[in-house]
């Protein structure tokens, strides 16, 4: 199927894309790979410690690796160290371990026997919810033993306590179904607010074939799950956007465009949740605890704490009723109409629309220009949306770090920046990490291209930009209800100030 | 970075201001000490910036990048958007078609990016130059499927490869332009193998349509004796008819006449019951007595047969009745008999059984009368109802039979003649020609213009699909095979087979790009286009 995998990898490399390979614990009898594992004595073992356990999943008879074992780490790292028959040479091969609950398929309630013994002589029955921790954390050393400073890339389906560390994870095997993608939205929010925050539910649906309306309103779900992919299984059609064709691929090119052009605020949000496990996706009574007429909405949410998303979730719906949990004013993120006052609004959502509100007294960052892949984006300039609360302040932040290594944790090799708008001045101070690191320094060829000014109409002809001492001006476009101050061409590693009177 | 504006790389016969603009934005530092509407200013009032080459657009598009007569730059599709020079490839999209950014990707896929490619390989376009997404400059990525000259990245990101990959280049010509012409060369044979079985098959079916035009002919013949037959037996029915009439005429007077006697005896019978009853015995008349005894003899040993009434004449007429009906029943069964017997007309009696010899001699016993005396002066006619009628009716049906299995063959052949076996038929070249390639564990067999087949090591062959039809697009031929094994749990199996030219039939690649849909490559001579030949040969 695929004769040349260092091949297919180098040329992925080439225009910045990854692979993820599904890895799962068990492992097919009558394979040198498993004869290490029976010989070794590193699988989960029988009730009566005599053998290792042999049951059946996907190859048919298999064994299961005990990553519970400190025995089977070794061995598990020589199996994806670089270099070896799996990883090759490639740097770009990242890793799924799927079936880690794990299912047996002819063990009691599909998974394995509750007698069965781990290393340690525990009972399979005490180490069960654990089993699958300990698998994608054995793969997360094995990837780190090849290069301790590339952060690796793990899926899994089975995950506990802890699990957020080291892994992605998803909802597991769901259906192209309406009720699904409801289901999807209660589900990444709840994983959310439960400390699991990097997970996602499978686009459009893992079993059957969604038409494409329900496709298209999946994709307008799907890129707000912190883990967005598309999945399906074999037997259901393909759910790629390019195979509805026509609108509808239309719609969905520009749903995942809108994803891209997110990613600053979404990578913004990761690194926060990584500091002091914040949600990024927020449901509303947790932005809003004190109003208990909201306790009860579950399809509904903040990403971030700046934009207000209700995406569409019934079959031939074009017009929903958006809850606002507060009296700011909120624009829509598309034309910029306003909506204001607490409770609940009419929002028009045709099948090209996702009701996406943003809260005024938000600087949120994007980056807008299409590339192959998020790498290529890595040092293209900013756009900014600036919207004034009603005192005319606003405030905002953004984390850029090299995006796959670890000098951001072991070498401040980052900038994080507060933007903040106050009497007029718009200011971009650095608040944390140093300017002047290998990856910080090349971000002075990064600049912000565009602020977008939302709400805001004391604007004049043209703005007074400060960096560095130097001084300049930028234009102001106004076209419609769009206001843009044009290039300020500031470099996005040093603090500015702009002024907006 | 300081950037000096004397300090640049590239060998370009000019750089052009706006591009040095693009730099200084995308360099924005410290150090940067003008006012930028200086700068911009400056820039504009430059008269190199006029005479410059705008990064990105084509020598032969460069006039439309002249300013119009108030020095601006109307963006190309939507004129009445009106820019100053210095915003040309300054990195941030002005219009709204991206015609302001050619040398950057601010406009992303909007603008496309030319570059010249000096001493490069032609492209598909048969130039030099290319031309590249917008989306494509300027992300580290060397784009030299397009750009060999590597000017989609800023100076110093990408080197110059023209010149290995025309070399390159040319040596993959070279070795197209040796395989097309060995492979056109053997094509010349399939071509003719597929003109020649063509031309067998148009024999074929022509031969099989004048066999059937002759059967034809026959069977209108047989049948036209056969319904001579019929007539006959028609004919026949059609004098007994007759005759039955004539006899329901005398019935019906016997009946008649019997029901007038039973109308007298019951008269006679009431009277002579009331003697029986009523006579006065003192009389003793001898005469009387004797008619009384009599009368009570007679009554007591009449038997129950004896009923006369206008039940046992009702009875009289439906029997006559049924009559009708048997006949009309033995008249079909005559007309079926001799069906059955008529097709061997052709063949002499082998039974000696006369059908009309039969039919006289059944009418006339059943009527009593004398068979009619033979029509024995038309000896042609006569042999006809001569003929072992059974046979007649066999040799009908096979005739049938015939035309029908050399419809279907005839139909047949018109379809195949219709299927398109690509550009002159030529892979009629192919029948009866068979690949096979062991890929992924399986053995995959092409039979050209029969079937796809997955075969298990060691195992049976799944049928991937039946030969349907061909495509000829854009020089690329294609077979499709349909109605091949239904999946299990999943869709009935179909593929196709694409050809690449090549000098022997081998299969390239196997690939299930939607589930249970085969796509086959295969390298052939028949893959290859003298088309093809021609342009590489003028283009290089």
């Amino acid at each position: 199927m695929f004769p040349n995998p260092d091949r297919m990898l180098s040329k992925l490399d080439e225009t910045g894309r990854s692979l993820v390979a599904i890895i799962d614990p068990h492992l097919k009898v009558g394979y040198e790979v498993s004869d290490v594992v029976e010989k070794q004595n590193l699988g989960i073992r029988t009730s009566d410690n005599s053998s290792t356990f042999h049951g059946h999943c996907w190859p048919g008879e298999s064994v299961w690796i005990d990553t519970l074992n400190p025995a089977a780490q070794p061995f598990w790292d020589k199996q994806h160290a670089v270099g070896s028959n799996f990883m090759g040479q490639a740097q770009n091969l990242f890793l799924w371990n799927d079936m880690s609950e794990p299912s047996v398929f002819n063990g009691p309630e599909t998974t394995a026997p509750k007698d069965l013994i781990h290393y340690g002589d525990w009972e399979h029955r005490s180490v069960h919810n654990l089993y699958g921790l300990t698998v994608h954390e054995a793969t997360y050393k094995a990837l780190l033993a090849n290069n301790n400073n590339k952060r690796p890339f793990i899926l899994t389906r089975s995950f506990f306590a802890g699990s957020q560390r080291t892994a992605a994870m998803w909802t597991g095997d769901n259906m192209a179904k309406w009720e699904y993608v409801q289901a999807s939205i209660s589900q990444v929010l709840t994983l959310n607010i439960a400390g699991f925050p990097f997970c996602g539910a499978d686009v459009a649906g893992f079993f059957g074939n969604p038409e494409p309306e329900l496709l298209v309103r999946f994709y307008q779900a799907g890129i707000w799950y912190p883990f967005f992919r598309g999945h399906a299984h074999i037997d259901s059609r393909r759910h790629e956007p390019w195979v509805a064709g026509g609108e509808y691929t239309d719609i969905m090119r520009d749903t995942i465009k809108l994803r891209y052009k997110l990613l600053p605020l979404l990578y913004t949000e990761f690194y926060k949740s990584s500091q002091v496990g914040s949600p990024i996706v927020n449901p509303i009574f947790f932005l809003f605890p004190e109003d208990e007429q909201n306790y009860d909405i579950d399809d509904e949410f903040f990403f971030g704490k700046s934009l207000l998303v209700k995406p569409i979730t019934e079959q031939g719906q074009t017009e929903t009723l958006v809850y606002l949990p507060d009296d700011k004013i909120y624009y829509d993120f598309e034309d910029y109409t306003q909506y204001q006052g607490k409770g609940y609004h009419s929002f028009n959502a045709p099948l090209s629309k996702i009701p996406i509100l943003l809260k005024a007294g938000t600087i949120i960052p994007t980056k807008q220009r299409y590339r192959r892949s998020t790498k290529l984006m890595k040092f293209d300039p900013y756009t900014l949306y600036l919207t004034a609360d009603s005192d005319g302040g606003a405030s905002g932040e953004l984390y850029i770090d090299d995006g796959e290594s670890f000098n951001a944790q072991n070498d401040n090799d980052f900038v994080f920046l507060k933007f903040e708008l106050r009497n007029g001045q718009l200011s971009s101070k650095i608040i944390g990490g140093d300017s002047s690191k290998t990856f910080t320094r090349q971000l002075s060829k990064v600049r912000v291209e565009r602020i977008i000014v939302v709400g805001y109409d004391k604007l004049p002809e043209s703005v007074k930009v400060e960096q560095d001492g130097n001084k300049w001006e930028a234009e102001v476009l106004r076209n419609g209800t769009q206001t843009i101050i044009r290039n300020p061409s500031v470099v996005i590693n040093k603090d500015w100030v702009i002024s907006l009177n | 970075m300081q950037l000096s504006r004397t300090s640049n790389n590239l060998n370009r016969k000019s750089w052009s201001l706006v591009f040095l603009q693009t730099l200084l934005v995308l360099t924005q530092t410290v150090q940067a000490s003008d006012d930028q509407q200086q700068q911009q200013q400056l820039q504009a009032q430059n008269p190199l910036q006029q005479q410059g080459e705008i990064k990105g657009v084509s020598p032969e598009d460069q006039h439309l990048y002249q300013p119009n007569s108030k020095g601006l730059f109307q963006c190309l599709s939507n004129p009445e958007i009106q820019i100053p020079l210095w915003k040309l490839n300054d990195d941030y999209c002005d219009c709204p078609d991206g015609s302001d950014e050619p040398g950057t990707s601010a406009c992303g896929p909007l603008s496309r990016f030319y570059c010249a490619n000096i001493g490069g390989p032609k492209l598909s376009n048969g130039q030099s130059g290319g031309y590249l997404p917008g989306f494509k400059v300027n992300d580290g990525v060397c784009d030299y499927d397009v750009c060999c000259d590597g000017s989609d990245e800023l100076p110093g990101v990408c080197e110059n490869k023209c010149d290995e990959l025309k070399k390159q280049n040319d040596l993959l010509i070279n070795e197209k332009v040796s395989v097309l012409k060995k492979g056109l060369a053997s094509k010349v044979k399939t071509l003719n193998k597929g003109k020649d079985a063509r031309f067998r098959l148009v024999a074929e079916r022509d031969k099989l349509a004048e066999n059937l035009k002759e059967l034809e002919t026959q069977l209108t013949q047989l049948e036209s004796q056969q319904n001579e037959n019929h007539d006959f037996v028609n004919g026949l029915f059609g004098k007994l008819d007759s005759k039955l009439a004539e006899v329901d005429g005398v019935v019906g007077k016997v009946v008649q006449r019997e029901k007038k006697l039973d109308d007298s005896l019951s008269l006679l019978d009431k009277v002579l019951a009331g003697l029986s009853n009523d006579y006065n015995p003192n009389f003793n008349d001898p005469a009387v007595k004797a008619a009384v005894q009599a009368y009570r003899d007679f009554e007591a040993n009449k038997g129950d047969d004896f009923i006369s009434n206008d039940s046992e004449n009702r009875k009289v007429g439906e029997g006559f009745s049924d009559l009708y009906k048997e006949i009309e029943s033995l008249k079909k069964q005559v007309i079926q008999l001799s069906k059955s017997s008529e097709s061997s007309a052709a063949a002499p009696s082998s039974t000696g059984f006369s059908l009309q010899g039969f039919m006289e001699s059944l009418v006339s016993s059943f009527l009593g009368i004398d068979p009619p005396k033979k029509q024995n002066t038309d000896g042609g006619n006569d042999k006809g109802f001569e003929v072992a009628d059974g046979d007649l009716d066999k040799t009908i049906k096979d005739i049938k039979n015939k035309i029908k299995s050399f419809t279907r063959e005839l139909d047949n052949k018109n379809k195949d003649l219709e299927k398109n076996y690509g550009p002159d038929d030529i892979l009629r070249g192919l029948e009866g020609e068979c690949i096979v390639e062991p890929i992924n564990g399986y053995d995959y067999k092409i039979c050209f213009t029969d079937k796809l087949e997955q075969i298990n090591k060691g195992g049976r062959g799944t049928l991937i699909g039946k030969f349907d039809n061909s495509e000829l697009n854009d020089g690329v031929l294609k077979m499709h095979y349909n109605r091949g094994e239904k999946c299990w749990n999943g869709p009935i199996r179909k593929g196709s087979v694409t050809f690449q030219c090549g000098t022997k039939n081998k299969i390239l690649a196997v690939s299930e790009p939607e589930k249970c849909e085969y796509s086959f490559v295969v390298s052939s001579p028949i893959g290859c286009f003298q088309e093809e030949l021609d342009k590489l040969q003028n283009d290089y």
